[in-house]
């Protein structure tokens, strides 16, 4: 890191206002703006940074390990290979993406420090790896106590636990980090990154994959958030148990290039029939929410429905999204459905809106 | 007298009376002049046997009548009509009027509903704000509450660990001065026997008056000074229960010694690493890993300029209005 300007919260309590609005610190050649969002979500790590040209840098990273046999070739080997690994009580556990691919080889399930949108309770070695791929995305911070916003999942509808200890523990290790951490809810992120050209009105779905993750905002305040329990690794779960596969496999199989209007064999069929029930499941509880919620914004006018996330980024996601809407009576009004721009970076985008918005 | 039977031959124009603004007619003379006198003998001769007679009374009070029953009928009829076209005129009237005043009024109407649903959304732009204010105002002190649960919790077992432990270190410390007892019973009794062991006996004096704190002792007595200070001074309850395993140890390997038996594998370890050990606070040690050697998958995203720039104007319309 070169010379770092300094602005602490505490300068700005005491009433002292910065020369600049945004405080840049110099990595080498780049000059970073303050702020920073973080995608903490069940299959995937994301980190977004932006530079002071207004380019925007994503650093992403599975969120899965797998444990191997530890000797000192294995050690050189991976590191050679860029693969990454830790020594986490006596074990050597591989982690990130060559995580699944290793699994996918050696016919083995990931581990996984997330589970259904928060820390995995039956994961004992969850926490020290998840702080450090935590550490390996986001670094130091450029200022000390930079604003990191982290996503968090809104309140399950389908299923009973909350989210205040997964958000504790992830504030207790950014703060730790020697940053200031601050939550937004998933679908709110998702509001953010892609519903700007609709004054922040409208539908943000990330579709995740512990969770899918809904905000009805109107301009840019959420009026409704919630999640559902259903979302990608339940299509793997499912997938598997009916072909009689891992669970990693059945997410290769759908990661490898399915288009779900066009299912070429019976993996791929059996990966098409449960993204429509998880959609149908998805939309009937919106509506029963829209329905049941009291103190909702009556839209004067049509809204924009804006997916994200990785499970979206499946071939004819969309368009079987739309079919499937079409036999909902949908009680607001809605103009388009859309795949967000960036749909595996939309929360991390989003995240970081509401961090430099903050500075 | 002479009848005279007026009998007109043709059919000629009914007589029209004047009704104003003409002298009176005189039907008299009228049928004088449009009459002819037949006597009776040519009547006769024409084949005329019967003949009926009128007389101009009777013929005067007729044509009368009859004027007054066509005027009168005349009268009606004008009426009649004027009536229909005067109400016809007048429900054409009403009916502009009706027009005009439903067509001001829906205007009134549309001007008010206008206005209100401008109040309704302004009202509900407001709502949501709040809504959104109380439920985060919520959230934050329902994590306050459970934050501060679990504290007191953790203090309440920290505080009871902490009370178990030192029982137990007293429990141990009379087992102590118990096995003490012992040994100065077993040196009284060694006490006894005369001769070559005068010498032996005189020593075991000496070491019983200078006697100096064993090992152990002076370990459980630093345990005693460390646990006084309490969990404030940075045991957990973990590390207190870590404590209570080591001191059962310990007490273990006190009972052999006194009993006699020693056991050679017993190892002397120092008491200030025991202590330091027992006591030490995980300072989060890094794992070995080769993570930061190795670059995490980066790509390239939208830019957030226009974004942020848009949620910033809404932020600053929003304290306008809020202003």
């Amino acid at each position: 890191m070169g010379n770092k300007e300094a602005f602490s919260t505490k300068g700005r309590e005491a009433g002292i206002q910065p020369a600049e609005a945004v405080i840049s610190t110099t990595d080498n050649s780049t000059k970073y703006e303050l702020g920073r969002g973080l995608d903490v979500g069940t299959a995937n790590l994301a980190s977004a940074i932006q530079d002071s040209s207004g380019n925007v840098t994503i650093k992403i990273q599975r969120n899965a390990f797998i444990d191997i046999d530890a000797d000192d070739y294995t050690r050189n080997m991976l590191t050679k290979l860029n693969v990454q690994y830790v020594v986490v009580n006596g074990r050597m556990v591989v982690v990130g993406d060559p995580a699944f691919e290793l699994a996918n080889i050696f016919n083995r399930e990931t581990r996984r420090p997330m589970k259904d949108g928060v820390i995995s309770p039956h994961e004992q070695d969850a926490l020290p790896i998840e702080k450090l791929l935590l550490e390996n995305l986001l670094g130091a911070p450029n200022a000390p106590e930079e604003v990191c916003y982290f996503s968090i999942p809104a309140d399950p509808i389908d299923a009973d636990f909350n989210v205040v200890y997964h958000k504790g523990l992830f504030s207790g290790l950014l703060k730790k980090m020697g940053y200031t951490p601050k939550h937004l809810v998933e679908g709110h992120a998702v509001v953010f990154a892609e519903l700007a050209n609709d004054d922040f009105t409208g539908i943000g779905i990330s579709c995740g994959g512990g969770m899918f993750n809904i905000c009805v905002a109107y301009k840019s305040i959420p009026a409704l958030s919630f999640s559902t329990s259903r979302a990608g690794d339940w299509i793997d779960r499912n997938v598997a148990h009916v072909l009689g596969i891992k669970a990693s496999r059945a997410a290769a199989i759908k990661e490898k290039g399915v288009n779900l209007l066009s299912p070429k064999n019976r993996e791929e069929e059996a990966v098409e029939i449960y993204y429509r029930n998880l959609i149908s499941y998805t939309l009937e509880n919106i509506k029963k929410r829209f329905e049941s919620a009291s103190g909702m914004p009556a839209f004067p006018d049509p809204v924009e429905i804006a997916c994200s996330g990785g499970t979206s980024m499946i071939g004819g996601f969309i368009e079987v999204f739309k079919q499937e809407f079409e036999a909902v009576k949908f009680p607001i009004p809605v103009k388009n459905i859309r795949l967000a721009e960036d749909p595996l970076f939309s929360v991390a985008k989003g995240c970081l809106v509401a961090s430099l918005s903050d500075v | 007298m002479s009848v005279e039977a007026t009998i007109s031959g043709t059919a000629e124009k009914p007589v029209e009376k004047k009704l104003s603004g003409t002298s009176p007619l005189d039907i008299k003379q009228v049928l004088q002049k449009s009459t002819s006198e037949v006597p009776v003998s040519e009547l006769t001769r024409k084949g005329f046997k019967q003949v009926k007679v009128l007389n101009q009374e009777m013929i005067a009070r007729l044509i009368g009548e009859a004027v007054d029953r066509a005027i009168s009928a005349r009268f009606q009829e004008i009426t009649h009509s004027e009536r229909e076209k005067v109400i016809e005129e007048s429900k054409a009237q009403f009916e502009i009027i009706m027009r005009q005043r439903a067509q001001k009024e829906r205007e009134e109407i549309e001007k008010i509903r206008h206005e209100n649903e401008e109040i309704i959304r302004g009202r509900s732009q407001q709502l949501i704000q709040l809504e959104a204010e109380r439920d985060s105002a919520r959230q934050r002190v329902e994590d306050l509450e459970r934050s501060l649960a679990e504290i007191h919790a953790q203090v309440e077992e920290a505080s009871r660990a902490a009370q178990a432990d030192q029982e137990k270190l007293q429990q141990i410390i009379e087992a102590l001065k118990q096995k003490e007892e012992e040994v100065e019973e077993l040196a009284e009794k060694l006490n006894q026997p005369e001769g070559e062991d005068q010498e032996l006996e005189m020593k075991l004096e000496e070491a019983a008056r200078e006697k100096k704190p064993s090992a152990m002792e002076g370990l459980i007595a630093a345990l005693l000074e460390k646990l006084k200070e309490g969990p404030a001074a940075g045991a957990s309850g973990s590390d207190l229960s870590r404590l209570q395993s080591s001191i059962e140890g310990l007490v273990e390997k006190v009972s052999r010694l006194g009993s006699g038996k020693s056991d050679s594998s017993i190892e002397v370890i120092d008491k200030e690493v025991i202590i330091e050990k027992l006591f030490r606070k995980d300072r989060g040690e890094k794992l070995e890993s080769n993570v930061s050697d190795i670059k995490v998958k980066e790509a390239k995203a939208g830019g957030v300029k226009n974004t942020l720039a848009k949620l910033k104007s809404l932020q600053k319309g929003g304290q306008k209005d809020g202003e």
